[in-house]
C-alpha cells in the first residue's frame, strides 16, 4: 500500500528547475531515505509534499491529492515535517511549542495534555517541560521539534537531515528514536541525509537525487553498489 | 505582545480614581473621557498591526460605520444607545470580516492601500448617502444620550460607563492574547514556516482578529457618538487619524498597555495644544517622525529600558555586597 | 455614441493620463528602486505647485514657463533631500519597511499641516503655461493642455533613455531587480535611492504645476491623485513601468468616461472599486514583477 505517490512532478524558479519530472513512491510504514549532493532539490521536493511551493505534477497521500493544499492543510491530512536547521518557537517554553503541535495539529483530539505530555516523555525530554526552548542545546532542541511534529498525530513524517551537528552518541540515540517512531508508532518516515552509514542502517529503501531527478532507488545496499551513485558521491569529493 | 502587569496595575489605580480628583471641572473629565475612548480605539489597532501582524489603516472607518449606525438607529427608529452601540459594533464587525476575507489573502503592503482606500472613500460615500440619511457634509446632530433611569448622564456618569467599557473592551483584548488565538501569534511571529506546519490557518487567525478588533472599536465609535452628540465625515479627517496613530506608535507598538499609555498622552498634548491651531497637527506630524526615528520602542519601550537599568543596577548592587562579606 | 464625443473624451482622456503617467511613474519608481511606499508623493505634487505659487507670487516680472523650470531642481533637492533626512535613516532599522510607510504618511500629513500654515486655507491659483486655445476642427483645446502632454510624453521618453542608456539608469534598473546582486557589483545603493526618490519628487511637483491651473491649489489637493496614481501603479503592477504607463492610459480614459457620464465626484471611488476587485482577483497587476 503506497501511503505517498509522486508523479511527474516539476518546480521551477524562474527559469531554473530545481525539480525535474520526478516520480517515485512510498511504500506504508517505510522508512524511505533520500540523498544526493546538495542542490539536488530534495528540501524543494520536502517543500513540494507540505505544500510550501506548489508545482506542476501530481501527488498522493493516502489516496488523495494534495498538490494544491497549504501547508496547514497538508498538516491536517496527515504529513509532519522537520526543518534542516531546527524550527521552534524560541520565546516559549518545550511544552508550549508542543502544544502549538497538539493545538492546531492534531484534529479533534479531546485529551490535548495527554498528548503532549506523552510526546514529550517519549522523545526523552520529560523534566524539561519549562525551559524556554532558545535555551536549550541543539539536540534538545532536534527532540523538541519531533515532539511538536509528533503533537500533530500524523502518519508521514518528514526529516530533513536531522542528524547534522549531533555528537556520535546523541546520532545513535536519534536513530533509535526514530526506528522507534516508525516501529512502534507505525509512522512512514522519509529522511533527507547526507551520511550514507546513518541510511543505510536506518531505511528499507533509498533514493538518490542529482539536480532534481532521481538517479537511483531502491534497497540502500543496492544503491550505494550503483555505478551513477558511486559517480555522483565520487565527482563531488573531488570537488570537496 | 508583552504585557507589562505592573505598569497595567498602576495604570487602572489612576484611571480609576482620577476623575474623581477633579470632580469640580467638567472639562477636565470630558479629556479624561476622550482619552478613554481613543484608548480603546488605539488598542485595538496596535492589536491587529502589532500583533496580528495585519497593516489595516482601516480601523477608523469601523468607528465611522458603527458610530453612523448606531445614531441613525437611534435618530430614526428610536433604538435605546445602549443597543444601537451593540449593533453599531456588529455591524462594523461584519464589514470587518468582509474586508479581510479578500484582504487577508494579501500581501502586507497590500492590504495597508486597500483599508487606506476604505477609509479614503467613506466620507465620499457618507455625503453621497445623504438621501438615505446620514446627514451629508454636515453629519448628524442630536444624537440621543445614553440615559440612567431617565436621566441624561453628567460628566462623571459618562467616564465611569465609558470606564466600564473600557475595562471590558481591554479585558476582551487580554482573553484573545491569553487564547489559543495568542498562542497561533506568537507561533507565527517566532517561526512562521514551522507553525504553518503545524496546523496554523494563518488567515483564520488574521481574520478572527480583524474581525475583534473590528469590533472593539465599533463600540467605541458608538459610544463617541452618543457621548459627543455629533458626527460627521470629519472623523475620518487626517487628523484625527494622524492622532490614534500617534497615539500607538508614541506609546510603543505591541507592548500593552502603551497604546493607552499613549493616548492618554496624546489626547492631553492635543488639548494643551488647541490653542496652537494649526501648528497641532504640525506637532503631530514631527512627533511621529520623530519617534519613529528615535524612539522606536515608544514610552514603553523607554519603561521598559529603565526597567532593566534599574535591575541591572540592582544585580550589580547585589554583587558588589556579595564581594565585600566573602 | 456620436464621434464628437468619442474626441473630446480622447482628448480629456489623453490629457489625464498623461498627467497621471507623471505621478504613477514616479511613484512606480520609488517603490521598484527603492522597494518605499512613498505616501508623501501626493504632497510632492502639492508643493511643487505651492513652490511655483509661491515664486510667481514673489517675483511676479518672472514669465511663467521660467517658474515652472526653476522650480523643477527645488523639487528635485526636496526629493533628495527626503531621502536623506527622513528615509535613509530608517532603512538601516530592522521592519523598515513598516516604519517608512507610517513616516511617509506622517511626513505627508505633516507637509500638508506645514502648507497650510505657511500659505494659508485659502485656495490660490497658478496660471497655465500658454495663455488660450487651440481650436482643432471644431474642437476647443487649451494650448496648456497641449504643452501638458508634449511635456509629460517627452519626460517618459527621456525617462525611458536615461535608464536604458546611461549609467546611473541601469544602476536603477539592476537595484529595481535584484539589491544584492547590484550590492556586489559595487552599485553605491545609497546614491541610486537618493536620485530615484529625487526623480519621483520631480515628476510629482512638475505634475503639480502642469494641473494647478485646472484645479487649483490647496493643501490637500494631491490626496486624490495619490490615490489614483496608487490604484494605476497596482492596476499596472507594482515596479513595471510599462504596466504602469498602459494602465495610465487605460484609467485616464476611464475617468473621462466617468466625469462625462456620472459626475467627476465618481472618480475616485470607482478607481478604489476598481482596485478592490484587481487586488482581490490579480493582485499583480497587468504586468506585475514576482515579489519574495
Amino acid at each position: 500500500m503506497n501511503m505517498l505517490e509522486v508523479d511527474r512532478i516539476t518546480m521551477r524558479f524562474g527559469d531554473l528547475a530545481v525539480v525535474k519530472d520526478l516520480s517515485f513512491k512510498v511504500k506504508k510504514g517505510e522508512i524511505f531515505g533520500i540523498a544526493g549532493p546538495n542542490g539536488a532539490g530534495k528540501t524543494t521536493l520536502f517543500n513540494l509534499i507540505t505544500g510550501f511551493y506548489h508545482g506542476s505534477g501530481d501527488i498522493t497521500f493516502n489516496g488523495e491529492k494534495i498538490d494544491k493544499l497549504k501547508p496547514y492543510q497538508s498538516c491536517h491530512k496527515g504529513i509532519a515535517r522537520t526543518f534542516q536547521i531546527p524550527q521552534l518557537f524560541l520565546t516559549l517554553p518545550v511544552i508550549e511549542n508542543v502544544r502549538v503541535g497538539a493545538h492546531f495539529g492534531a484534529q479533534g483530539v479531546k485529551n490535548e495534555t495527554d498528548i503532549i505530555n506523552e510526546t514529550i516523555s517519549f522523545v526523552g525530554l520529560q523534566g524539561k517541560e519549562s525551559i524556554i526552548t532558545d535555551n536549550l542545546n541543539l539536540f534538545d532542541r532536534k527532540r523538541t521539534e519531533l515532539a511538536t511534529a509528533l503533537a500533530t498525530k500524523p502518519k508521514l513524517l518528514l526529516l530533513d537531515e536531522p542528524i547534522g551537528g549531533l555528537s556520535p552518541t546523541e546520532t545513535k540515540e536519534l536513530m533509535a528514536l526514530i526506528q522507534t517512531v516508525n516501529k512502534e508508532l507505525g509512522l512512514t518516515v522519509m529522511i533527507i541525509e547526507h551520511l550514507m552509514k546513518v541510511l543505510t542502517q536506518l531505511t528499507d529503501r533509498l533514493m538518490i537525487m542529482e539536480d532534481g531527478m532521481e538517479i537511483a532507488i531502491g534497497p540502500p545496499k543496492e544503491v550505494v553498489k550503483d555505478e551513477k551513485v558511486i559517480r555522483v558521491y565520487l565527482g563531488e569529493s573531488k570537488h570537496a | 505582545m508583552k504585557i507589562n502587569k505592573k505598569t497595567v496595575l498602576i495604570s487602572i489605580s489612576v484611571i480609576a480614581v482620577l476623575p474623581l480628583i477633579f470632580r469640580g471641572n467638567p472639562y477636565v473629565i470630558h479629556i479624561l473621557t476622550l482619552c478613554l475612548i481613543w484608548g480603546v480605539v488605539a488598542s485595538a489597532w496596535d492589536l491587529i498591526v502589532a500583533y496580528a501582524n495585519v497593516f489595516s489603516f482601516g480601523q477608523m472607518a469601523f468607528f465611522a460605520i458603527a458610530g453612523y449606525t448606531s445614531s441613525m438607529m437611534s435618530l430614526y427608529w428610536g433604538v435605546s444607545p445602549a443597543l444601537g452601540i451593540l449593533a453599531g459594533a456588529g455591524l462594523a464587525a461584519l464589514a470587518g470580516i468582509l474586508v479581510g476575507l479578500p484582504c487577508l489573502r494579501l500581501r502586507g503592503m497590500y492590504i495597508a492601500v486597500v483599508t487606506l482606500a476604505l477609509h479614503l472613500v467613506l466620507p465620499t460615500l457618507l455625503i453621497q448617502g445623504r438621501i438615505y440619511g446620514t446627514g451629508g457634509s454636515r453629519g448628524l446632530g442630536g444624537i440621543p444620550p445614553i440615559e440612567v433611569l431617565g436621566q441624561p448622564l453628567g460628566p462623571l456618569g459618562w467616564y465611569y460607563v465609558g470606564l466600564g467599557i473600557f475595562f471590558t473592551m481591554l479585558f476582551l483584548t487580554y482573553k484573545i492574547i491569553n487564547s489559543s488565538t495568542g498562542l497561533a501569534f506568537v507561533a507565527l511571529r517566532d517561526a512562521p514556516a514551522a507553525a504553518g506546519s503545524l496546523g496554523v490557518n494563518e488567515y483564520r487567525y488574521k481574520l478572527i482578529v480583524f474581525g475583534i478588533s473590528a469590533f472593539i472599536t465599533g463600540v467605541m465609535g458608538g459610544f463617541y457618538a452618543h457621548y459627543i452628540g455629533i458626527i460627521s465625515p470629519a472623523i475620518l479627517g487626517t487628523d484625527i487619524f494622524l492622532m490614534v496613530i500617534a497615539m500607538m506608535l508614541f506609546g510603543g507598538l505591541g507592548r500593552f498597555p502603551g497604546a493607552v499609555v499613549g493616548a492618554f498622552a496624546i489626547a492631553s498634548a492635543n488639548e494643551l495644544l488647541r490653542p496652537a491651531g494649526t501648528f497641532r497637527l504640525l506637532i503631530l506630524g514631527a512627533i511621529i517622525v520623530v519617534t519613529l526615528i528615535y524612539m522606536p520602542g515608544g514610552l514603553m519601550g523607554i519603561i521598559e529600558s529603565l526597567g532593566n537599568l534599574i535591575n541591572r543596577v540592582k544585580s550589580r548592587r547585589l554583587n558588589m555586597r556579595h564581594k565585600e562579606t566573602t | 455614441m456620436s464621434s464628437d464625443i468619442v474626441i473630446s473624451l480622447l482628448i480629456s482622456g489623453v490629457r489625464l493620463s498623461a498627467l497621471y503617467s507623471l505621478m504613477a511613474i514616479g511613484f512606480t519608481l520609488v517603490y521598484g528602486v527603492g522597494k518605499v511606499f512613498n505616501y508623501s508623493h501626493g504632497a510632492f505634487f502639492t508643493w511643487g505647485a505651492y513652490i511655483a505659487w509661491a515664486l510667481h507670487n514673489r517675483f511676479p516680472d518672472l514669465d511663467y514657463p521660467i517658474v515652472f523650470v526653476i522650480t523643477i531642481p527645488i523639487m528635485f533637492a526636496f526629493g533628495a533631500a527626503f531621502d536623506k533626512f527622513i528615509i535613509t535613516p530608517l532603512r538601516r532599522k530592522p521592519g523598515w519597511r513598516f516604519t517608512v510607510f507610517i513616516v511617509t504618511l506622517a511626513a505627508a500629513l505633516f507637509l500638508d499641516s506645514l502648507a497650510l500654515v505657511i500659505f494659508g486655507p485659502r485656495y490660490k491659483t497658478l496660471p497655465p503655461l500658454i495663455e488660450g486655445n487651440f481650436n482643432l476642427a471644431g474642437f476647443i483645446i487649451p494650448k496648456h493642455d497641449i504643452a501638458l502632454v508634449i511635456i509629460a510624453v517627452s519626460i517618459l521618453i527621456c525617462l525611458g533613455l536615461f535608464l536604458g542608456r546611461t549609467r546611473q539608469g541601469m544602476a536603477m534598473r539592476a537595484v529595481a531587480q535584484n539589491t544584492v546582486g547590484a550590492l556586489i557589483v559595487g552599485i553605491p545603493m545609497t546614491q541610486v535611492f537618493r536620485y530615484t526618490f529625487a526623480i519621483s519628487a520631480a515628476f510629482a511637483g512638475i505634475s503639480g504645476m502642469l494641473l494647478a491651473p485646472k484645479t487649483l491649489i490647496f493643501p490637500i489637493v494631491g490626496w486624490p491623485i495619490l490615490i489614483k496614481a496608487f490604484v494605476i501603479v497596482v492596476f499596472g503592477g507594482l515596479g513595471s513601468v510599462r504596466g504602469t504607463l498602459y494602465a495610465a492610459f487605460i484609467l485616464g480614459m476611464t475617468e473621462a468616461m466617468i466625469s462625462y457620464y456620472v459626475g467627476g465626484v465618481w472618480a475616485l471611488p470607482i478607481f478604489l472599486a476598481i482596485l478592490g476587485v484587481v487586488l482581490v482577483f490579480k493582485p499583480q497587476g497587468l504586468f506585475g514583477l514576482a515579489e519574495n
